[in-house]
């Protein structure tokens, strides 16, 4: 059975009242049609998530925006559902990753059932298939000008300090800094980093750099390929314990949803998700 | 010809790069190919590749199964195949390798070791002949 769980969080009412009245229509065309349930104040995912696995719901899929669906992860915790995804505004990150980039394609997509098992990663046993950012990192893939980009890079570095692996000690002073599982784009398809169904992490570092350094590599910072930066770091590994700066702010699209400490996994072939046929990988 | 050297490494797939400002103490292991151009204090060891870049400074033994050296190396180098000590590579440890090739102006101080004995007589017996 199919669980739809519609969030009108950060959308404009009309606009989600297009798309549920869109989406509705094509799930009854393609005869997908399941129990849909709205998020309340009363209501909110982490009891949909149950009410879900109560009726023995087999597929959970998130139809409104990234936070949505990162709230929906964070709420299956044991659970097993094949997941889904509908983007209810454009150009989400999940919708990149997953090849699904509108209300329609995502329908289709859902219709046609292609799953693949996803690594997932974990944050203080929180689940996200994407990834984490610090410092300059928040800024990744989104619209940034040249003067911003230069006004950011103005401020101190922050002195990161991780055990890796529980094998050793990294500091550095970085700009900033990402967690990857997956980056919503094909790097890995010429790159080992960002491919979800490894089974590992990558760390990207982003050092400090001058004014020419910034200008010259913009593209590269602001889609978070850093380790086409001469001098930046890249690491691949399972287990990532952020200790310092203590109360540092960690992000995942911009927001900001964790502190320093934190402790990162990667939980290899823990999701089944619904995707496109332009998916990343 | 450093550059060129180190150009051609980071076209190949690298697993792993260290950035200049890190640093990184422990047990620092790799299934890929690894590019240290930063402070490591431990051991280093890796399945594939080693690039040790002009800025890194290591104070580790360290296991590869090839390795081209530009910078500093303080502990005992064991790689299985070939080992590549650049202009500005500088090892103060043992080496134990199966080829080696040292540039000029590179610096080594320690005990080196190649893996296969090449089938030489020795001298008394050639002027016995």
């Amino acid at each position: 059975m199919y669980y739809y769980i519609l969030d009108t969080h950060g959308i404009p009412q009309k606009d989600f009242e297009r798309n549920q009245t869109e989406l509705q229509g094509l799930l009854t065309e393609l005869n997908i049609n399941g129990e849909m349930a709205r998020v309340t104040p009363l209501r909110i995912i982490q009891d949909l998530v149950d009410t879900a696995s109560n009726r023995g719901a087999t597929t959970l899929i998130a139809c409104g925006t990234d936070q949505t669906f990162n709230q929906m992860l964070a709420s299956i915790k044991e659970h097993e559902f094949t997941l889904g995804f509908v983007p209810f505004v454009p150009d989400t990150q999940l919708g990149r990753i997953l090849g699904v980039k509108d209300v329609q394609t995502a329908a289709r997509t859902i219709a046609s059932r292609r799953t693949e098992r996803i690594d997932a990663a974990k944050i203080n046993n929180q689940f996200f298939i994407s990834y984490l950012e610090l410092g300059l990192g928040q800024y990744t893939n989104k619209e940034i000008g040249m003067f911003s980009l230069m006004k950011l890079f103005a401020a101190n570095p922050v002195e990161l300090k991780m055990r890796i692996d529980d094998s050793y000690v990294i500091t550095s002073k970085v700009m900033g800094a990402l967690i990857v599982n997956t980056r919503g784009t094909r790097s890995h398809v010429d790159s080992p980093i960002g491919n979800p169904q490894d089974g590992y992490l990558d760390l990207l570092l982003l050092e400090h750099m001058g004014k020419f350094g910034a200008i010259k590599n913009k593209q590269e910072i602001t889609s978070g390929f850093y380790e086409k930066i001469p001098g930046a770091t890249s690491m691949r590994c399972k287990k990532i314990e952020i200790l310092e700066p203590a109360n540092h702010k960690i992000y995942i699209d911009g927001m900001e949803m964790f502190k320093v400490p934190s402790i990162i996994e990667i939980v290899p072939n823990k999701f089944r998700m619904i995707v496109g046929k332009d998916r990343v990988f | 010809m450093a550059d060129r050297r180190q150009e051609e490494f980071n076209n190949k797939e690298t697993e792993s790069i260290v950035g200049p400002s890190v640093k990184i103490e422990g047990d620092l292991k790799s299934n890929g190919n690894l590019r240290i151009d930063g402070n490591v204090i431990g051991k280093v060891k890796t399945a594939q590749n080693l690039l040790v870049g002009e800025s890194a400074n290591i104070t580790a033994d360290i296991e590869a199964e090839n390795a081209t050296i530009y910078g500093v190396i303080q502990g005992n180098v064991k790689v299985s195949n070939g080992l590549v000590l650049g202009s500005t590579g500088k090892i103060l440890g043992d080496i134990n390798c199966g080829k080696l090739k040292v540039e000029e102006g590179a610096y080594f101080a320690g005990k080196c070791q190649m893996k296969d004995k090449p089938n030489i007589e020795p001298v008394a017996e050639i002027a016995n002949k």
